[in-house]
């Protein structure tokens, strides 16, 4: 964890008295309720179809076993007992009443976290790899330049007002488990002869318009990391499009100016500020290395371990599919999926919270990792440990072993909540988690991303999904349009933008369509083929067919 | 209308009746003669600064609009004629002004606001200095 510095305390406190005040400003009619919509957004609020939505920053999807704590307390005081996993490493509660939100931020701000800039037109939570650190692939511990763009984004005063949101991801390894292609900014960050460098992808991004970003800088020094997002930054928020909100992300701007002019301008404004006084230098990065605690790994052998462990095959299911390798002998990932039978994915009762917070510290050193597809990692669990861990985990209802299966799937809040829904997106989830019931089935067809959003915006990530659900209104009925052959870029092959299927299919036929589909891969694949393999060697005729042509619809 | 301008660090207030209180009226239009002394400029929020960089090293008033508070071009316009043309004049901003964004706009290089009569210049100079510490060192 970031061990945050008294300077970051007060800050957060100050943070919550001035949005206490502006709250009561707002509540005795002094603040206009169009001013007042702004501020609150950068505080984390939203009013939502229901109640008010507080979502809370998970900076780059680090939390502690107290921070755990802390959240499932707020669920029982301030929401009706649980809260919702995003996306975005960011948590969710539902329920909170506008006057109690500042004291929910201050108890937030006691454990050192905030809602700072989780909504609103500036610079969002910055992602990351949920593996940084003990990834077995990584170059580069992204974890401190995370931290450094967190600490230069929050309440930079000259890019709060942007023309639209602005997210920013970042990795350090060749498999991009942060999805960098599919944001604002995406950095991939690389070493060379121990000089690290990032690859600058801007202007990629889901929602209405997706498209897959473009590099505008090979090889940045690390040095250069932040006047680069400052020229950057300048630039969109100078030139970006004001007059339509459906135009107003950065990827029209570069699309617009085309990469060529897009690079220059970014240059131009880069130039006079490259090498100022924002210029990192290798200290400071050490010095924020130095603010996360390290954990105190113990010299393991890892093939003595491997005997402790049992034999039981539910166990060995569960340990093949969940548990990933780490950098230091004897210690694993463990992948807790919050994607279960009977709950919405993403979404944890004040009782799991709690058991989480348990589990982080007695087997992985008080520290858990939230990722965007809204499941759970112990990064630092002895391999030793892994076979009493499996046994809490099934007593919590927190071994399903589903990673990256069909039932793991990514959903967003959808119609259940959502007040931009077209369409409601948890019941589509819990159908196609009945499909897979059978554990066996899913575990057949191989790793299969499913992604759901209930509207344009693509919360769910439906356009990387390689089976994509996106709501769509008709004539007021809700329906489905499905796409294939989307890829977020975790298999190291680049992010990739599914194709559209066909018509659009009404709700009691979508979780057989799915079905359809991947009955479809599965008799047409060859050997290892994962199923964007499969449709690029078929193509997309037989799984129209599948869907569109068979007897159930 | 009143003024809020910054003296030995200090925020004060004063009321004023032209928006280049203190300063030479803006040219309406910019000649093509070269123009001698300084100068008062209003710049659109949309301007090509680079199209000015004689004009902004003679100004010694820099007018910007706000045409609305969510509209962020002006901090960048601000931060850039600081940080990128070593403009040392005075910043003055005009239009939406709020006192609830004045402390991020003065942390931009702007140094002189101008409030409607519908804001209350006593509380807006009790914004300045929000916070005791910031992450970003300003550009003024
Ligand atoms: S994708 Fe649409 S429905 Fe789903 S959470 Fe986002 S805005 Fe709401």
């Amino acid at each position: 964890m970031y061990q945050y510095s008294e300077q970051d305390q007060q800050f957060l406190q100050t943070r919550t008295e001035q949005f206490r005040q502006q709250t009561e400003r707002f509540l005795q009619g002094q603040l206009s309720a169009e001013e007042f919509q702004q501020l609150r957004l950068r505080n984390g609020l939203y009013i939502q179809r229901l109640a008010p939505m507080l979502r809370v920053a998970i900076p780059y999807g680090l939390v502690s076993a107290d921070q755990l704590r802390t959240l499932a307390k707020i669920s029982r005081d301030f929401d009706k007992g649980y809260a919702h996993f995003t996306t975005r490493q960011n948590i969710q509660f539902n329920w909170p009443k506008l006057e109690a939100v500042p004291d929910l931020l201050a108890s937030l701000a006691a454990c050192d976290m905030h809602a700072i800039q989780t909504s609103g037109s500036c610079i969002r939570n910055i992602t990351t790899d949920p593996l940084a650190g003990v990834a077995a692939d990584e170059q580069v511990d992204p974890r401190p330049y995370a931290e450094l763009m967190r600490q230069w984004s929050t309440l930079h005063p000259e890019f709060n007002w942007l023309p639209r949101k602005f997210k920013i991801a970042i990795t350090g390894a060749p498999h991009d488990r942060a999805a960098i292609e599919v944001h604002d900014i995406g950095l991939s960050a690389f070493n060379e002869q121990n000089n690290v460098f990032f690859r600058v992808v801007v202007g990629g991004g889901l929602g209405r318009t997706p498209m897959i970003g473009t590099t505008i800088h090979e090889r940045l020094p690390a040095k250069h990391l932040l006047t680069y997002l400052t020229a950057i930054l300048r630039v969109y928020n100078r030139l970006g499009r004001r007059d339509n909100k459906y135009k107003a992300r950065i990827k029209i701007l570069v699309k617009a100016m085309g990469e060529a002019r897009f690079r220059d301008a970014v240059d131009a404004a880069w130039q006079p500020i490259k090498g100022g006084p924002d210029t990192v230098s290798d200290e400071r990065i050490q010095d924020l290395m130095r603010h996360f605690s390290q954990p105190d790994y113990a010299f393991v052998n890892d093939a003595d371990q491997q005997a402790v462990i049992s034999s039981d095959g539910a166990f060995h299911l569960w340990r093949n599919r969940n548990v990933l390798p780490h950098k230091t002998p004897g210690y694993n990932a463990v992948h807790i999926s919050l994607k279960r039978p009977h709950t919405p994915p993403g979404d944890v009762s004040d009782a799991t919270l709690e058991d989480l917070a348990a589990l982080a510290d007695d087997y992985s050193f008080g520290e858990a990792r939230v990722t965007h597809e809204q499941n759970i990692i112990l990064a630092d669990v002895e391999t030793s440990r892994l076979f009493e861990l499996w046994r809490l985990l099934v007593s919590a209802d927190l071994a399903t072993p589903n990673r990256g299966l069909a039932s793991d799937m990514i959903c967003c809040p959808g119609g259940d909540y959502c007040s931009l829904a077209n369409a409601k997106s948890i019941p589509v989830a819990a159908e196609i988690t009945k499909i897979y019931e059978d554990r066996q089935q899913e575990q057949r067809l191989g790793p299969l991303s499913i992604n759901i959003s209930g509207c344009m915006n693509a919360c769910g990530h439906h356009h990387v999904g390689n089976i994509g659900i996106l709501g769509v209104d008709k004539k007021g009925e809700e329906f489905y349009q499905i796409s294939i052959g989307g890829d977020s870029g975790d298999t190291g092959n680049g992010a990739e933008l599914g194709k559209i299927l066909g018509p659009a299919l009404s709700r009691q036929h979508i979780a057989r369509a799915v079905l359809n589909l991947t009955q479809c891969y599965e008799s047409a694949r060859a050997e290892d083929e994962t199923f964007n393999q499969t449709l690029e060697r078929v193509g997309l005729a037989p799984f129209k067919t599948a869907v569109y042509e068979s007897e159930a619809i | 209308m009143n003024l809020i301008f910054i003296e030995d660090g200090k925020p004060l207030a004063k009321r004023i009746d032209t928006l280049w209180h203190g300063f030479e009226e803006p040219l309406a239009q910019v000649s093509q003669q070269p123009i001698s002394g300084s100068v008062t400029l209003q710049l659109l929020p949309d301007v090509e600064l680079e199209d000015l960089r004689e004009l902004i090293a003679q100004a010694s008033l820099v007018l910007l609009e706000l045409p609305t508070f969510t509209d962020g071009r002006v901090y960048s316009i601000a931060a850039a004629l600081r940080q990128h043309y070593q403009y040392t004049g005075c910043l003055r901003v005009f239009g939406d002004v709020r006192q609830d964004q004045i402390d991020d706009l003065h942390r931009c290089g702007i140094d002189s606001f101008v409030l409607e009569d519908s804001q209350s210049s006593d509380e807006t100079l009790t914004r300045f200095n929000a916070f005791g510490f910031r992450y970003q060192r300003p550009f003024g």
